[in-house]
């Protein structure tokens, strides 16, 4: 059931109703209904692994209680490591194995062998990296003492399995989503048109713009051999806004609906096209990875009290982790590396803490230092996508090649935007559009947070429709998100 | 809760009306097309008794006037560049209902190679079809190719529409796409950066990379031609470069005996060689499709094709 389908707009208002009016009187049944739509929701893509999921819900619960209750270290520490062996266990199984097998029969190939190594036909179940890391941050913080685990399996199966993050998060954290499962909650106005807002600009970026660029990004990247140099630049243009409206699109509808049911999960994007440096670009974009990553994973290895050499060996460390964790290919551990890369010389100078705030707070313009930055880092950042979207290492460089060739100086070539429902410029002009009301909203958790606010009823209004016209008009064929396959 | 349901209500009333109020500007989408030939056949309107149907190859190398001119017969061209077999596949079918007169023969114009392959020169351009989403049987086309939701275009009209029903400007053809009355498009002029060399280098045609939907689809069109007791002609034009080695004996392999072929061979014509008959490497000037029409009466004729034509 994808956020942009006929069925989730039926769903959605069906548990809203019962949740609101059939159980509002009682938590423990408010939980069991989300429990029980979370479960609904998650066997519409395939209810085999839904068992997956429940056995992955319950042997973290299981293993965080009796964790808490080992009688010694000795048996603290085989919970843990039962846990997390069996958590990484699936994850490598369904997602890496033929990654591996593959990787490996190709190694050993380069020595004139040829092992006979079994591939298997592994689908990946929906969701696995997202529940997975739940799972295992959950018991991270109860091994380190930093929580105490859930006794209440139903709480426990909510926060894992709650519809909205459980197919593409946000990453939450027990510290931050238990609670508030835990804790009654009453209907409130404010929050839920805030919610119904983020959807509505959720889905713009996603039907409207991921969608549109997704037709040029892939008519270009799968026939990149037959374009000149600047085709594949408009090409990885197309991808860069296409993945980042898919996701954070999909971001913004699961925080919105949410909070129709008074929950606030964590924010994922922070306006990340306008960081002014890689690092910044890094606090901003995927937050919820991000931050796992680095307390999960930098800050156990080190993080950067050690010396420069621990700085530059952990940093590599996470961006190939979360290259890695989006998919088994090379063209993603090659993006992870490349983004560290680029991470370097702001590391190895110190700053890369340099830009925390909001670019141009409380201006309506960027300095003329900040747009250069913002233009660095945003072609820094459309070039590293192109190895995360192409099919192979050797793809990706082909694809950079002809960029980098005169070619780029040409018309680019009409034949790549034939047959599309859209025309290119129609296609950069939304993006334009989508751009300054990004701009206009950056200080906010999304775009739309205050945006017309203070203008009258009518015109607002007005705004919204327009905004839900150009959705029906753009929307075809419900299209899949692409974190979805992570 | 009670505020919350009542600003949504009124929010999606005003929605509902708003979306009722643009049925005008979807029935009014057809009249601002200058390219009415798909219109004319969801209306009855194709009334010839040779019709031809291809990519730009089809609409720029083959002068329907021409031919009708030679043959006595009324011939029309429906063509579409950058359209591929699967659009093909769909104009025939739908010429074959809507009370249009069934053609005695059919001209097939096949792209070398892209016929087949997956290529990004042609497709199945849906950009044709979104301005004729009042007709039923458009709606279910973009249906089912990905284009429109089903449950979506059956509740909503705003769905229907599209980007073009916004553009109020009138449309114009561009110098290379005018339309003749015949529905075709020939030439009269030279693509600047056509530089005149004939390619010799071939490639070998290659089955493997075939796409299922196309593959399905030029059958299904040779299948149609067939049970409708239509005769079906494939024409190869003339290119400015060698033929793709294996790609003509593959068509003649998948019409079997249910169609004729022709595939221009170019040593038997002068022409064919001579920059001066082309607009660029793939597609002659109106001069060289003068030359292919009569090329393909005459084969017409030859063939018995055409009724109550004779063997010159």
């Amino acid at each position: 059931m994808l956020f942009n389908s006929i069925s989730f707009a039926i769903f959605l208002p069906i548990v809203f109703a019962l949740y609101w009016f059939v159980a509002n009187k009682s938590l423990k049944l408010q939980n069991l209904l989300l429990l029980g739509s979370s479960y609904f929701f998650y066997a519409c893509w395939d209810y085999r692994f839904l068992f997956l999921l429940m056995f992955s819900t319950f042997l973290d619960y299981f293993t965080g209680i009796r964790m808490h209750e080992a009688s010694s270290k000795k048996m603290k520490t085989f919970w843990f490591w039962l846990s997390i062996g069996i958590n990484l266990g699936f994850l490598g199984f369904f997602k890496y194995y033929n990654f591996f097998a593959e990787s490996f029969a190709e190694f050993v190939g380069n020595f004139g062998l040829k092992p006979n190594i079994w591939t298997l036909q592994v689908i990946l179940p929906v969701g696995i990296s997202f529940y997975t890391f739940h799972g295992l941050s959950y018991v991270i913080d109860i091994y380190k003492d930093r929580i105490k685990p859930e006794k209440n399996i139903v709480e426990y199966s909510v926060f894992v399995s709650f519809f909205p993050l459980l197919v593409a998060g946000p990453i939450e954290r027990a510290t931050h989503l238990l609670p508030q499962i835990k804790k009654n909650r009453t209907f409130d106005y404010t929050k839920a048109v805030d919610g119904m807002r983020q959807i509505l600009w959720g889905l713009f970026k996603k039907v409207v713009i991921a969608d549109t660029c997704a037709d040029f990004a892939n008519s270009i990247f799968n026939h990149s051999g037959e374009f000149n140099g600047s085709t594949l630049a408009l090409g990885a243009l197309f991808f860069t806004f296409q993945i980042y409206c898919d996701f954070s699109g999909y971001s913004d509808i699961a925080l919105g609906t949410a909070r129709l049911f008074g929950i606030d999960l964590l924010r994922n994007f922070a306006f990340p096209y306008f960081s002014r440096d890689i690092a910044e670009f890094w606090r901003r974009w995927h937050i919820s990875l991000s931050t796992w990553f680095r307390d999960y994973v930098y800050i156990p290895l080190g993080g950067s009290k050690g010396g420069t050499w621990m700085k530059v060996r952990n940093t590599f460390i996470i961006f190939l982790l979360s290259g890695f964790w989006h998919g088994a290919n090379w063209t993603f551990i090659v993006w992870g590396g490349l983004n560290a890369l680029y991470f370097m010389p702001l590391l190895l100078s110190k700053s890369n803490r340099n830009n925390l705030e909001t670019v141009a707070q409380g201006k309506m313009f960027p300095t003329i230092r900040e747009l250069l930055g913002m233009i660095v880092t945003f072609t820094l950042t459309v070039l590293a996508w192109i190895f995360f979207r192409a099919q192979s290492v050797g793809h990706a460089f082909d694809y950079l090649g002809t960029i980098f060739s005169r070619s780029l100086f040409e018309m680019p070539s009409k034949k790549a935007f034939l047959g599309f429902k859209t025309h290119p410029g129609l296609a950069i002009v939304l993006i334009f559009f989508f751009m300054i009301i990004e701009w206009l909203g950056r200080e906010n958790q999304y775009a739309l947070a205050t945006l017309g606010q203070k203008w009258p009823r009518t015109l607002r209004w007005a705004f919204y429709y327009i905004l839900i016209i150009a959705v029906f008009l753009f929307m075809g064929q419900e299209q899949q998100f692409i974190y979805f396959q992570f | 809760m009670k505020k919350f349901l009542l600003t949504s209500g009124l929010f999606f009333v005003v929605f509902f009306l708003i979306d009722k109020g643009l049925i005008l500007l979807r029935n009014s989408a057809p009249n601002r097309e200058v390219d009415k030939r798909l219109e004319m056949i969801l209306n009855g309107k194709i009334q010839s008794d040779i019709l031809i149907y291809g990519s730009s190859r089809g609409g720029r190398d083959i002068i329907a006037s021409e031919m009708e001119d030679s043959l006595k017969l009324p011939t029309y061209n429906l063509s579409f560049p950058g359209s591929a077999i699967e659009f093909h596949e769909f104009l025939l079918s739908e010429t074959l209902k809507n009370g249009n007169k069934k053609p005695s023969v059919v001209i097939l114009v096949v792209d070398d190679p892209d016929e087949l392959l997956p290529s990004s020169r042609i497709n199945f351009r849906l950009d044709r079809l979104y301005p004729l989403i009042k007709y039923g049987v458009i709606r279910d086309k973009l249906v089912e190719k990905g284009g429109k939701n089903y449950w979506l275009s059956k509740l909503f009209i705003v769905h229907q529409l599209s980007i073009s029903n916004f553009d109020f400007r009138p449309k114009h053809f561009k110098p290379i796409d005018t339309l003749l009355a015949d529905g075709s498009m020939p030439i009269d002029f030279k693509d600047p950066r056509f530089t005149g060399d004939f390619i010799t280098n071939t490639t070998m045609y290659d089955i493997k990379k075939e796409r299922p939907a196309e593959l399905n689809s030029f059958t299904r069109f040779v299948d149609l031609c067939y049970s409708n007791n239509i005769k079906l002609l494939i024409a190869c034009p003339p290119n400015f470069y060698k033929p793709t080695v294996g790609f003509s004996e593959r068509i003649a392999g998948l019409v079997k005996d249910k169609a004729s072929i022709l595939i221009h061979d170019a040593n038997q014509h002068a022409y064919s060689k001579d920059p001066g008959y082309y607009y660029d490497d793939v597609h002659l000037n109106k001069k060289g499709a003068k030359l292919f029409t009569a090329e393909l009466v005459d084969f017409l004729r030859k063939n018995y094709l055409v009724p109550g034509a004779i063997s010159k």
